[in-house]
Order: C-alpha cells, then sequence, then structure tokens
C-alpha cells in the first residue's frame, strides 16, 4: 500500500514537474520555438511529444526482470535475469529518429518511449500531456522577455528521473490571462 | 476533416479514445470505433489524439475534402454520429498475442 503511493506520488507529480522544466529550459535554448509557441495555438500539441522524446522525464526503468527466456536483437536475456529499460537512449535511436539528437517539434512519426509501451503504458499520459500542453502555452504567451539566470541549471543527481533542482527565469512583467 | 488509423499498427492503445472520445471509442479490449470525418470543431482533439497515439497509427488530413460515405454497415442508435457513421478497426499484434 505504502509503495503504491509513493509510486502515485513520484509517477504524477515529479514527472510532470521535471517534462514542464525541461521542456521550458529547452524552449528558452530554442528561442525560435518557444516565439513559435507564443503565436500557433496548436504547435504545443507537436511540441509537447519532442520535448518527451529529447528531455523525458524517467531515462531509465530499472528493476525489471524478465519473467520467462527473450530474445533481444541476438541476445537471450535468461528468465530471472535484472533489465534496466533506457527509455531515453531508445528515444535518440538514429535507427528510428532521423538526426536524433537535434530538437525538432516539426517531426513526424514520433514514436518515443517516454510513457514507456506495452499494456503498462503509462497511466496517467493524458493528463501529463494536456498539464505540459497548457503550462508551458501559458508561461510563453504571459512572461515577457523571460531569460534563463543559469545555465546549465543544477540536476538532482537521480540517474532514473531527470530534472533540475530549480530552474531560475527572470522576466519583466507577467501578462494578464 | 478526415481520419484515417492503420490498422497495422494500432495496438489498442486506447489514447486517442481518451483525448478525443467524440471521434473515438474503444469497442471492449481490442476494437477501436473512429469517425472518418469528424466535425471541425473537433479539430484540436483529433490533433492532440493522433499526437498521443503511441505507435503513430492516425493520420489527420486537416483539409476539407468531400468524404465518401463509409463502406461498412454500423448499426445506428439515433442520435449517435458515432455510430451511425464511424468504422471500426480491430487493434493489432500484442492485444491479439496477450
Amino acid at each position: 500500500m505504502i509503495s503504491t503511493l509513493v509510486l502515485l506520488l513520484i509517477a504524477g507529480h515529479e514527472t510532470t514537474v521535471n517534462l514542464i522544466t525541461n521542456g521550458w529550459l529547452t524552449l528558452q535554448r530554442h528561442p525560435e520555438v518557444l516565439q513559435r509557441l507564443r503565436s500557433e495555438p496548436r504547435f504545443a500539441i507537436r511540441l509537447v511529444e519532442e520535448l518527451l522524446r529529447y528531455e523525458p522525464s524517467v531515462h531509465i526503468l530499472p528493476f525489471r526482470s524478465a519473467i520467462s527466456d527473450i530474445e533481444v536483437g541476438g541476445t537471450t536475456i535468461r528468465m530471472g535475469h535484472p533489465i534496466a529499460v533506457l527509455l531515453a537512449s531508445g528515444n535518440r535511436d538514429p535507427q528510428c529518429f532521423p538526426h536524433a539528437d537535434r530538437f525538432d517539434p516539426d517531426r513526424t512519426d514520433n514514436v518515443h518511449l517516454s510513457f514507456a509501451g506495452g499494456i503498462h503504458y503509462c497511466l496517467g499520459a493524458p493528463l501529463a500531456r494536456l498539464e505540459a500542453q497548457l503550462a508551458l502555452t501559458q508561461l510563453a504567451r504571459r512572461l515577457r522577455n523571460p531569460r534563463l539566470l543559469a545555465d546549465p541549471p543544477p540536476y538532482r543527481p537521480s540517474p532514473i528521473l531527470r530534472g533540475p533542482v530549480h530552474l531560475a527565469v527572470a522576466y519583466d512583467s507577467v501578462e494578464p490571462a | 476533416m478526415r481520419v484515417v488509423v492503420d490498422l497495422t499498427k494500432c495496438e489498442g492503445y486506447a489514447q486517442c479514445a481518451f483525448l478525443a472520445p467524440e471521434a473515438f471509442r474503444m469497442v471492449g479490449d481490442e476494437a477501436l470505433l473512429f469517425d472518418p470525418a469528424p466535425s471541425a470543431e473537433l479539430g484540436e482533439k483529433v490533433l492532440r489524439a493522433a499526437a498521443a497515439c503511441p505507435v503513430q497509427a492516425l493520420q489527420v488530413d486537416l483539409a476539407d475534402l468531400p468524404v465518401p460515405p463509409p463502406a461498412e454497415t454500423v448499426v445506428a442508435a439515433t442520435d449517435d454520429r458515432l455510430r451511425r457513421e464511424g468504422r471500426i478497426v480491430v487493434a493489432g499484434l500484442w492485444k491479439a498475442a496477450t
């Protein structure tokens, strides 16, 4: 019970915080994309998918184990052996994504792994997408002249969840909603 | 607006049904009922649904082209356009295998 609650807290809160923070950091580093978000209402949809691919909140799914012998890419993983799934690495697979290290919100066929896959596909994916789309759009539209105070920001040391400890942003004023 | 679902890709994740329930609906666990010509007001929801598909099985054409009537026959309930005019696809491989 306690471990389920801990999982829900982390999965439901911290991942989205990191998605929004990593997203804003990426937007500040790509001012032309930030400008586009201000003027194109539907742009947030594709933008968030590319942010999910390029800067995912969850980099590694550790503590898995094979429930039977499985073969992946010519290697057999024996039943019971531990597995760590490197989602963020899969998201930069050059065989799946041309110019994988380039941040490109116009990317089509963006089959990223950031919500994992199969029957345990992230339960909160629709909520996370909506939160990130709304939050980033509002920040882009309402903050006048936003700029990073530290780039790169300080990161938490976790190899699993990726995100800054905090992201300090200065701005001139806030537009009304 | 026209919507096409690639049934060789669709695996029944149902993300589209969460994001645009007016245009996409799961029938049981394995079949997706969808509207091939959703109304223009649903544009944003349908785009969200297409972007969220984990296997990118949805193609959306926003150009307002004439749409041929669907060939499939679906039993229509009164006032249920999706049931009357929708198309159904059976979700693919991993569902079938599990």
